[in-house]
């Protein structure tokens, strides 16, 4: 055959129009087999607005029901497809027993709820037989559930707990999440210690036991307080506290702290002046403790003259 | 019986090459099998 | 040439390759020991780094930009899936035009040559294209998506310089072992252009991998820790569990795909071809085209099996929602691409059977393979839910269908894919026979080895298949595709070795090119069409399986478009990618055909006195 015996078929339409034809055609066919399927979009996980003061143990349960076929990605292995255990098929509370009780039981749990807690933070503690990593029997395939991407909180762990417990027929273990809700800020109150209870242990709380004779403490680098409530008056010893500096006592050295106005309470600074006002000397009135404070030696500081009788607010 | 010779030594050929790639291949994957090919686990 | 030239000639061919020895271990194995001075800079910087760990961004509202009332994502889809397209082409076409430069050195065939020159020239339009595509896709991601590319800078720091720096040696090379065909064209000349072959297919394939690791880390995030801040130098980053298996599947993918699309150019220009001469050269052009792409797609399930699994090992639940949650139905669709596929390369094999007269003897087998691919194909496309009505659920029973229902899972799907990729390397085969005569003394044992294996590794399947798949539990259901998938394997490997040895000495026939009919065109047409429809298929998954996030686990998807699209909606997007490209396609053959064209200088009367 010589080229000019060859004849072109190509009658009709050019070329390019019929590869277009049959391309476009050929796209057209995947398109509607695209589009006759059913169409699902796969929305992002919304965070969950829980309303804690209208929060009952039922609608708690119907929540956690909510995020075990939602956010929390449960369904997607835990159904009949063989990957995980059936829990919605499943009696948890028939077989947990078993499971605490198995050879290859790793975790601490004792109940139900601890068990299913565990299961969501750590669930290689315990594998079902069969449902392990291929080669690694032991590990589960399970993600850590309050971590990314699953990063469920708590509160929604716990809404899965009480919605397994209780779709058997059994009865709910875990505490409703009550109103104070962990996403308020966390204010001031909580790190405010508490006050002391009493005059006593706010003394010791203070170190005041440490330079001064009061309770059983017979210290004495600062002046004896088990019967200042004889020579101060209430306002003159709250002064000595909140501002040491602006009296000394004769014979002893200016070194008493000058950050309780800081650090005291209100109710703490009260305590202790109601306190030390009533320490007088039992019944006796010692008449030599007032010169022995005169004629202390050695004190480096000012020497003030004091009324010797104190004087009443 | 050339021909039935080919065919016997043919197929068991095949059948020896068969059967020791199903053992190794799921042995590798920590799934071992019996001599009858059943799970072993 | 001076014999002193000759010598030089003799010694650089020589050292050439060694040199691509070195080059080849250079750009394979020093990723993998992590030697170079990026990663001990970087090691030295994150010392630092750790002692201010920056945890990725929360993005809200105002860290995404929109053109308009335009989706930015579909802007992005559709840039980056056509970037992707025209990537993989001029990737791929270096491949298999080194491996065709080299068969012609090989069997002194000119025309093995002479195609793979013309291959390259269509592959040197589609560079371009694919550069401009690129650099309008970087721009409209910082542009929509400002916050999450400054994340993924701050993650990937200088590689993206490096992969800047690497188009400098690939466009160098290029430009060189395209223009310089024919001025190294024969004896020690030709195999220092066969080394820049290699040497730009390695940088191609470096470029690819650098690429790929900001897509698998997007899926996979490793070298960062929880909460994204950076804890690992570049090659932890870049060394994913995803990386190596999205390496090696687009790799062989990119040949498959290359090789279609070049099938379509053949067959394009055999419908137009004017001469017998020109009709025989595009039928055989066409014919290894379909033999680039058949061969390098039947291993790609393996790839594709090999990624599924790394993306079940990261995550189980990733995984399943791929296959087993809300993207199952994408490999229904999946299935019907195959099918298209696998019947479109398998009619064009029995048709091209019209070329040789010898091929009547396997003529009787066609109808077996068809029934197979047939049967296979509608067992593959069956789904495990059915798209039913409430009324119909009740009628049914049930959501699942008790006879055809099974045939929805995995064991029954691997079975059927597994037989059409054997009975279709089985065409392929027949078809490589059908033009020879053996005449090798051994030649009944070896036809008996041969249908032994076909039929051994056909039980193999179907036992591995229904008794793991059904009787045995998980665990050994999914290891026993990895059997499945190795039969096929053995058969291909087996058929390939065995006629090898059986076709020495043997008398060929001779081929009428260009003795085959209009129709199998065709089929050259939906080859690269139905590719290109699966690859952006497959697009959708890997982008969708990350669901809601960005960077999987790490950084949250806070944009009005972070829901996974419905598969109607990503058909569309899809549709619209496809015809986009094949306009872009034909524009580059209508381009490589435009130099060809000479027009004849007009005949001026002339001037007399």
């Amino acid at each position: 055959m010589t080229s000019t015996e060859f004849k072109n078929e190509n009658t009709g339409l050019p070329i390019i129009v019929k590869v277009m034809g049959f391309s476009l055609s050929l796209v057209l066919v995947f398109t509607l087999v695209a589009n006759i399927l059913p169409q699902v979009e796969g929305q992002a996980p919304e965070e969950m607005k829980i309303d804690l003061n209208a929060l009952t143990m039922d609608s708690y349960i119907a929540m956690g029901e909510e995020i075990f076929r939602g956010k929390g990605g449960c369904t997607v292995c835990h159904n009949n497809m063989g990957r995980a255990p059936d829990i919605l098929a499943m009696d948890m509370s028939a077989t947990i027993d078993e499971r605490l009780t198995d050879a290859n039981y790793k975790g601490g749990a004792k109940d139900l709820q601890a068990y299913l807690y565990e299961s969501m933070v750590d669930p290689s503690l315990y594998v079902v037989a069969g449902y392990g990593k291929k080669g690694a029997e032991h590990e589960s395939p399970m993600p850590v559930i309050n971590k990314a991407p699953t990063d469920l909180s708590e509160v929604e762990m716990n809404a899965i707990i009480a919605f397994i417990q209780t779709k058997d027929g059994g009865e709910a273990t875990v505490a409703l999440p009550t109103g104070v809700v962990a996403t308020e800020p966390k204010s001031a109150k909580a790190d405010i210690p508490k006050p002391a209870a009493n005059a006593e242990q706010a003394l010791k709380k203070y170190t005041c036991t440490a330079c001064h004779a009061i309770l059983d403490s017979s210290a004495a680098v600062g002046p004896k307080l088990s019967d200042v409530g004889e020579r101060l008056s209430p306002a003159q010893i709250r002064e000595s506290i909140l501002n040491p500096a602006a009296v000394i006592a004769a014979g002893f050295p200016p070194i008493m702290p000058a950050n309780l106005v800081d650090t005291m309470m209100v109710n703490e600074l009260e305590m202790i002046v109601a306190f030390l006002a009533k320490q007088k000397a039992a019944d006796v009135m010692d008449t030599d403790s007032q010169e022995s404070n005169l004629t202390q030696s050695g004190a480096s500081g000012p020497v003030v003259e004091r009324p010797t009788k104190p004087e009443q607010q | 019986m050339d021909t039935i010779k080919n065919w016997a030594i043919s197929f068991a050929i095949a059948i020896v090459i068969f059967y020791v790639m199903d053992q190794a291949i799921m042995s590798m994957q920590g799934l071992p099998l019996n001599f009858d090919l059943s799970p072993a686990q | 040439m001076s014999l002193f030239e000759k010598n030089m000639c003799n010694q650089m061919a020589q050292k050439a390759l060694p040199l691509m020895g070195i080059l080849l271990i250079l750009f394979f194995i020093l990723p993998e020991v992590g030697l170079s001075a990026d990663s001990m800079v970087e090691a030295e910087a994150t010392v630092e780094e750790a002692q201010q760990l920056k945890p990725a961004p929360k993005l809200g509202p105002d860290d995404y930009r929109q053109v308009g009332k335009t989706s930015s994502r579909s802007i992005v889809w559709f840039l980056a899936q056509m970037h992707l397209f025209l990537a993989a082409f001029v990737l791929a076409v270096p491949l298999f035009v080194t491996v065709i430069e080299w068969i012609g050195v090989k069997t002194g065939d000119e025309r093995y040559d002479d195609m793979a020159h013309e291959f390259m020239k269509v592959s040197m339009t589609a560079y371009s294209l694919t550069a401009l595509f690129g650099g309008f896709l970087a721009f409209a991601l910082f542009l929509l998506y400002p916050t999450f590319m400054a994340y993924m800078m701050e993650v990937f720091g200088n590689q993206v310089l490096v992969y800047a720096l690497l188009f400098f040696m690939e466009s160098g090379i290029l430009y060189i072992y395209y223009y310089s065909w024919y001025a190294l064209r024969y004896g020690n000349r030709k195999y220092v252009h066969l080394t820049l072959g290699v040497l730009l297919n390695v940088v191609g394939a470096s470029l690819l991998f650098v690429a790929n690791a900001w897509a698998t880390f997007m899926m996979a995030p490793s070298g960062v820790n929880e909460v994204g801040a950076v804890t690992g130098n570049i090659w932890e980053i870049m060394r994913g569990p995803l990386w190596n298996p999205v390496n090696l599947h687009r790799f062989v993918a990119n040949i498959a795909f290359g090789g279609a699309v070049v099938g379509a150019y053949a067959a394009y220009k055999f419908l137009s071809a004017r001469t017998q001469t020109e009709r025989a050269h595009y039928d055989w052009m066409g014919y290894t085209s379909n033999f680039i792409a058949v061969l390098a797609f039947l291993p790609l399930p393996f790839a594709g099996y090999w990624l599924m699994a790394e993306v079940y090992a990261y995550s189980q639940q990733m995984g399943i929602t791929a296959m087993g949650g809300i993207l199952a139905w994408l490999f229904i669709v999946q299935a019907v691409l195959i099918g298209t596929i696998l019947l479109s390369a398998n009619y064009y094999l029995w048709s091209g059977m019209s070329r040789v007269e010898g091929s009547h003897r396997y003529k009787w087998l066609i109808k077996f393979i068809a029934f197979t691919l047939v049967v296979c194909f509608l067992i593959w496309v069956t789904p495990h839910t059915l798209i039913l009505t409430a009324n119909e659920i009740a009628a049914l029973g049930g959501s699942h269908h008790k006879l055809l229902g099974p045939l929805g899972i995995m064991p029954a799907k691997n079975i059927a894919v597994n037989l059409m990729l054997i009975v279709t390397f089985l065409s392929f085969q027949l078809y490589r026979r059908s033009d020879k005569e053996i005449t090798v003394s051994w030649a009944p044992f070896g036809n008996a080895l041969m249908v032994a294996i076909y039929v051994v590794a056909i039980v193999n399947v179907i036992f591995a298949g229904v008794y793991y798949g059904y009787f045995t539990n998980t665990v050994y259901k999914v290891g026993s595709s990895v059997t499945q998938v190795m039969s096929t394997l053995i058969v291909i490997v087996a058929g390939i070795t065995i006629d090898t040895l059986m076709f020495k000495g043997a008398k060929v026939l001779p081929s009428k090119w260009g003795n085959v009919s209009t129709r199998s065109q065709y089929a050259l047409f939906a080859l690269p069409i139905a590719f290109t429809w699966l690859m952006a298929l497959m697009g959708y998954v890997r982008s969708s399986i990350k669901t809601h996030w960005h960077v999987y686990g790490v950084m949250k998807d806070n944009s009005v478009d972070n829901f996974i699209p419905s598969i109607g909606y990503a058909g569309n997007m899809m549709t619209i990618a496809t015809i986009s490209f094949v306009l872009v396609i034909l524009f580059i053959f209508w381009v490589a055909s435009l130099s060809n064209i000479k027009q004849i200088k007009p005949q001026t009367a002339p001037e007399s006195l």
